[in-house]
Protein backbone atom coordinates (compact mmCIF):
# COMPACT_ATOMS: atom_id res chain seq x y z
CA UNK A 1 0.00 0.00 0.00
CA UNK A 2 1.10 3.55 -0.70
CA UNK A 3 0.00 6.92 1.43
CA UNK A 4 -0.20 9.51 -1.70
CA UNK A 5 -0.03 12.94 -0.07
CA UNK A 6 -1.22 15.97 -2.39
CA UNK A 7 -0.50 19.60 -1.68
CA UNK A 8 -3.14 21.10 -3.93
CA UNK A 9 -2.74 25.05 -5.01
CA UNK A 10 -4.99 24.79 -7.90
CA UNK A 11 -8.03 24.47 -4.98
CA UNK A 12 -10.51 25.09 -7.65
CA UNK A 13 -9.33 21.68 -8.93
CA UNK A 14 -9.91 20.02 -5.61
CA UNK A 15 -13.54 18.64 -6.65
CA UNK A 16 -12.49 17.24 -9.94
CA UNK A 17 -9.43 15.72 -7.88
CA UNK A 18 -11.76 13.95 -5.47
CA UNK A 19 -13.80 12.71 -8.12
CA UNK A 20 -11.26 11.23 -10.56
CA UNK A 21 -10.04 9.60 -7.64
CA UNK A 22 -13.48 7.96 -7.49
CA UNK A 23 -13.26 7.27 -10.89
CA UNK A 24 -10.24 5.24 -10.60
CA UNK A 25 -11.38 3.53 -7.86
CA UNK A 26 -9.84 5.02 -4.80
CA UNK A 27 -12.28 5.08 -1.99
CA UNK A 28 -11.33 7.60 0.33
CA UNK A 29 -8.76 10.50 0.88
CA UNK A 30 -8.66 13.14 3.62
CA UNK A 31 -8.44 16.67 2.59
CA UNK A 32 -7.00 19.09 5.19
CA UNK A 33 -7.09 23.23 4.90
CA UNK A 34 -3.78 24.11 4.76
CA UNK A 35 -1.13 27.09 4.44
CA UNK A 36 1.67 27.46 2.86
CA UNK A 37 5.45 28.43 3.73
CA UNK A 38 5.20 31.69 1.18
CA UNK A 39 2.31 33.26 2.14
CA UNK A 40 2.86 33.34 5.60
CA UNK A 41 6.49 34.51 5.24
CA UNK A 42 5.92 37.49 3.03
CA UNK A 43 1.94 38.32 3.96
CA UNK A 44 2.68 37.91 7.92
CA UNK A 45 5.96 38.37 8.71
CA UNK A 46 6.77 41.42 8.67
CA UNK A 47 10.74 41.67 8.03
CA UNK A 48 10.35 39.84 4.67
CA UNK A 49 7.10 42.30 3.16
CA UNK A 50 10.08 43.59 1.33
CA UNK A 51 10.72 40.16 -0.57
CA UNK A 52 7.22 39.37 -1.43
CA UNK A 53 7.62 39.53 -4.52
CA UNK A 54 9.80 35.92 -4.46
CA UNK A 55 6.65 34.61 -3.12
CA UNK A 56 4.66 35.70 -6.20
CA UNK A 57 2.05 33.13 -7.26
CA UNK A 58 1.50 32.09 -3.55
CA UNK A 59 -2.56 31.19 -2.78
CA UNK A 60 -3.61 32.57 0.51
CA UNK A 61 -4.54 28.70 0.81
CA UNK A 62 -3.99 25.43 0.08
CA UNK A 63 -5.43 21.73 0.23
CA UNK A 64 -3.09 18.90 1.72
CA UNK A 65 -5.10 15.76 0.22
CA UNK A 66 -4.15 12.18 2.09
CA UNK A 67 -4.87 8.87 0.66
CA UNK A 68 -4.02 5.35 1.20
CA UNK A 69 -4.26 3.78 -2.44
CA UNK A 70 -3.01 0.00 -3.74
CA UNK A 71 0.44 0.28 -5.10
CA UNK A 72 -0.84 -0.84 -8.60
CA UNK A 73 -2.83 2.31 -8.03
CA UNK A 74 0.00 4.81 -7.28
CA UNK A 75 0.96 5.33 -11.30
CA UNK A 76 -2.53 5.80 -12.55
CA UNK A 77 -3.25 7.86 -9.68
CA UNK A 78 0.11 10.38 -10.66
CA UNK A 79 -1.03 10.82 -14.29
CA UNK A 80 -5.00 11.70 -13.10
CA UNK A 81 -3.16 14.30 -10.95
CA UNK A 82 -1.44 15.77 -14.07
CA UNK A 83 -4.20 16.06 -16.22
CA UNK A 84 -6.10 17.46 -14.11
CA UNK A 85 -3.69 20.04 -12.25
CA UNK A 86 -1.73 20.15 -15.11
CA UNK A 87 2.44 20.63 -15.09
CA UNK A 88 3.18 19.89 -11.00
CA UNK A 89 6.87 21.50 -11.96
CA UNK A 90 4.84 24.98 -12.72
CA UNK A 91 4.76 27.22 -9.71
CA UNK A 92 1.09 27.54 -8.32
CA UNK A 93 0.03 24.33 -8.81
CA UNK A 94 1.15 21.69 -6.56
CA UNK A 95 3.31 18.81 -4.94
CA UNK A 96 2.44 15.35 -4.74
CA UNK A 97 4.32 12.56 -3.56
CA UNK A 98 3.83 8.75 -2.33
CA UNK A 99 5.27 6.57 0.61
CA UNK A 100 5.21 2.94 1.23
CA UNK A 101 3.27 1.58 4.16
CA UNK A 102 4.41 -1.25 5.91
CA UNK A 103 0.86 -1.84 7.50
CA UNK A 104 -2.29 -0.74 6.70
CA UNK A 105 -6.04 -1.28 8.50
CA UNK A 106 -9.66 -0.14 8.36
CA UNK A 107 -8.93 1.00 4.66
CA UNK A 108 -12.76 0.50 3.09
CA UNK A 109 -13.23 -1.66 0.08
CA UNK A 110 -13.05 -0.77 -3.43
CA UNK A 111 -16.46 0.62 -4.98
CA UNK B 1 25.26 30.58 6.89
CA UNK B 2 28.02 32.74 8.54
CA UNK B 3 27.36 36.36 9.53
CA UNK B 4 31.52 36.96 10.34
CA UNK B 5 32.33 36.42 6.55
CA UNK B 6 30.27 38.92 5.20
CA UNK B 7 30.59 41.46 8.89
CA UNK B 8 34.22 43.17 8.58
CA UNK B 9 35.49 44.84 11.45
CA UNK B 10 35.58 48.57 9.44
CA UNK B 11 31.64 47.76 9.09
CA UNK B 12 30.93 47.88 12.64
CA UNK B 13 30.03 51.93 13.79
CA UNK B 14 29.24 51.37 18.11
CA UNK B 15 28.73 54.58 18.25
CA UNK B 16 25.92 55.97 16.21
CA UNK B 17 23.76 58.87 16.95
CA UNK B 18 20.26 58.69 17.82
CA UNK B 19 17.26 60.78 16.36
CA UNK B 20 14.16 59.91 14.43
CA UNK B 21 14.39 56.71 11.97
CA UNK B 22 14.74 58.40 9.41
CA UNK B 23 17.57 60.94 11.02
CA UNK B 24 19.22 57.40 12.14
CA UNK B 25 19.26 55.22 8.78
CA UNK B 26 20.68 58.75 6.71
CA UNK B 27 23.29 58.94 9.79
CA UNK B 28 24.20 55.33 9.53
CA UNK B 29 24.34 55.30 5.42
CA UNK B 30 26.91 58.19 5.62
CA UNK B 31 29.21 57.03 8.20
CA UNK B 32 29.12 53.67 5.55
CA UNK B 33 30.51 56.14 2.87
CA UNK B 34 32.36 57.87 4.88
CA UNK B 35 34.20 54.78 5.32
CA UNK B 36 34.75 54.64 1.22
CA UNK B 37 31.89 50.61 1.74
CA UNK B 38 29.48 51.97 -0.27
CA UNK B 39 29.88 54.40 -3.06
CA UNK B 40 26.23 55.65 -3.59
CA UNK B 41 24.66 56.70 -0.26
CA UNK B 42 21.41 58.77 -1.54
CA UNK B 43 19.78 55.72 -3.74
CA UNK B 44 20.29 53.20 -0.72
CA UNK B 45 18.98 55.74 1.71
CA UNK B 46 16.18 55.93 -0.51
CA UNK B 47 15.76 52.06 -0.99
CA UNK B 48 15.87 51.77 3.22
CA UNK B 49 13.27 54.52 3.60
CA UNK B 50 11.09 52.50 0.51
CA UNK B 51 11.58 49.44 2.40
CA UNK B 52 10.39 50.87 5.53
CA UNK B 53 7.28 52.53 4.03
CA UNK B 54 6.38 48.37 3.70
CA UNK B 55 6.68 48.18 7.12
CA UNK B 56 9.29 48.55 10.40
CA UNK B 57 12.11 46.08 9.74
CA UNK B 58 12.60 46.06 13.92
CA UNK B 59 12.26 42.95 15.47
CA UNK B 60 11.92 42.51 19.14
CA UNK B 61 14.41 42.45 21.60
CA UNK B 62 16.19 45.73 20.39
CA UNK B 63 17.23 45.05 16.93
CA UNK B 64 16.46 46.01 13.55
CA UNK B 65 17.24 45.16 10.28
CA UNK B 66 17.06 47.82 7.37
CA UNK B 67 17.51 46.47 4.12
CA UNK B 68 16.98 46.41 0.16
CA UNK B 69 18.77 45.34 -3.05
CA UNK B 70 20.48 47.60 -5.02
CA UNK B 71 22.24 47.21 -8.42
CA UNK B 72 25.91 47.84 -6.96
CA UNK B 73 26.08 45.20 -4.35
CA UNK B 74 27.52 42.22 -6.19
CA UNK B 75 27.52 39.67 -2.89
CA UNK B 76 25.55 40.92 -0.17
CA UNK B 77 27.03 43.78 2.03
CA UNK B 78 25.99 43.97 6.18
CA UNK B 79 26.78 46.64 8.10
CA UNK B 80 26.34 47.26 12.23
CA UNK B 81 25.28 49.73 14.69
CA UNK B 82 25.13 50.13 18.12
CA UNK B 83 23.18 53.06 19.37
CA UNK B 84 23.82 53.63 23.03
CA UNK B 85 20.55 55.95 23.52
CA UNK B 86 17.92 53.26 21.41
CA UNK B 87 15.42 54.93 19.36
CA UNK B 88 12.18 54.63 18.43
CA UNK B 89 12.12 52.08 15.23
CA UNK B 90 8.28 50.84 14.84
CA UNK B 91 9.46 47.55 16.06
CA UNK B 92 7.07 45.02 16.46
CA UNK B 93 7.81 44.74 20.46
CA UNK B 94 6.97 48.17 20.07
CA UNK B 95 10.44 48.41 22.28
CA UNK B 96 13.63 50.42 21.94
CA UNK B 97 15.99 49.48 19.17
CA UNK B 98 19.54 49.78 20.03
CA UNK B 99 21.40 47.24 17.14
CA UNK B 100 21.01 48.06 13.79
CA UNK B 101 21.87 45.53 10.59
CA UNK B 102 22.51 47.27 7.52
CA UNK B 103 21.91 44.62 4.64
CA UNK B 104 22.56 45.51 0.69
CA UNK B 105 21.88 42.49 -1.22
CA UNK B 106 22.19 42.14 -5.11
CA UNK B 107 19.01 42.69 -7.02
CA UNK B 108 19.53 39.69 -9.04
CA UNK B 109 19.28 37.23 -6.48
CA UNK B 110 17.28 38.41 -3.65
CA UNK B 111 17.61 34.72 -2.42
CA UNK B 112 20.85 35.23 -1.01
CA UNK B 113 18.95 38.32 0.78
CA UNK B 114 15.86 36.08 2.35
CA UNK B 115 18.77 33.65 3.59
CA UNK B 116 20.50 36.04 5.76
CA UNK B 117 17.37 38.21 6.72
CA UNK B 118 15.67 34.63 8.15
CA UNK B 119 18.87 33.38 9.52
CA UNK B 120 19.85 36.84 11.42
CA UNK B 121 16.19 36.52 12.52
CA UNK B 122 16.03 32.72 14.03
CA UNK B 123 19.58 34.51 15.72
CA UNK B 124 17.66 36.82 17.76
CA UNK B 125 14.70 34.51 18.64
CA UNK B 126 17.04 31.57 20.00
CA UNK B 127 19.75 33.80 21.71
CA UNK B 128 20.60 36.73 23.91
CA UNK B 129 23.04 38.76 21.18
CA UNK B 130 21.44 41.60 21.02
CA UNK B 131 22.04 42.09 24.69
CA UNK B 132 26.12 40.84 24.46
CA UNK B 133 26.22 43.20 20.95
CA UNK B 134 24.93 46.10 23.10
CA UNK B 135 27.70 45.73 25.68
CA UNK B 136 30.50 45.34 23.22
CA UNK B 137 33.24 48.36 23.60
CA UNK B 138 35.46 47.09 20.40
CA UNK B 139 34.56 45.96 16.99
CA UNK B 140 36.69 42.98 17.32
CA UNK B 141 34.22 41.59 19.91
CA UNK B 142 31.60 40.99 17.53
CA UNK B 143 32.48 38.34 15.22
CA UNK B 144 33.09 36.63 18.45
CA UNK B 145 29.61 37.10 19.46
CA UNK B 146 28.26 35.75 16.15
CA UNK B 147 30.31 32.68 15.94
CA UNK B 148 29.31 31.62 19.62
CA UNK B 149 25.85 32.48 19.12
CA UNK B 150 25.71 30.84 15.60
CA UNK B 151 27.39 27.80 17.51
CA UNK B 152 24.12 27.68 19.72
CA UNK B 153 21.37 27.54 17.02
CA UNK B 154 22.46 24.82 14.67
Amino acid sequence: MKLLILFLNKVEKLEEVLEGFVEIGITGATVIDSVGMGHILSEEVPIFAGLRFMFAGAKPHNKTIFSVIKKEKEEEAIRLLQKIIGDLNQPGTGIVFTISLDKVEGLKPEF
Amino acid sequence: MKICSLLKEDHIFLDLKSGDKRQVLEGFVTSVKKRRLISDDKSILDALLKRESLGSTGLEKGIAIPHALIDESKEPFLALAVIKEGIDFEAADLMPTYVLILLLGDKNNPGEQLKILAHICRLVKETDIVEKIKKVKNPSEICIIFEEEEGKIV
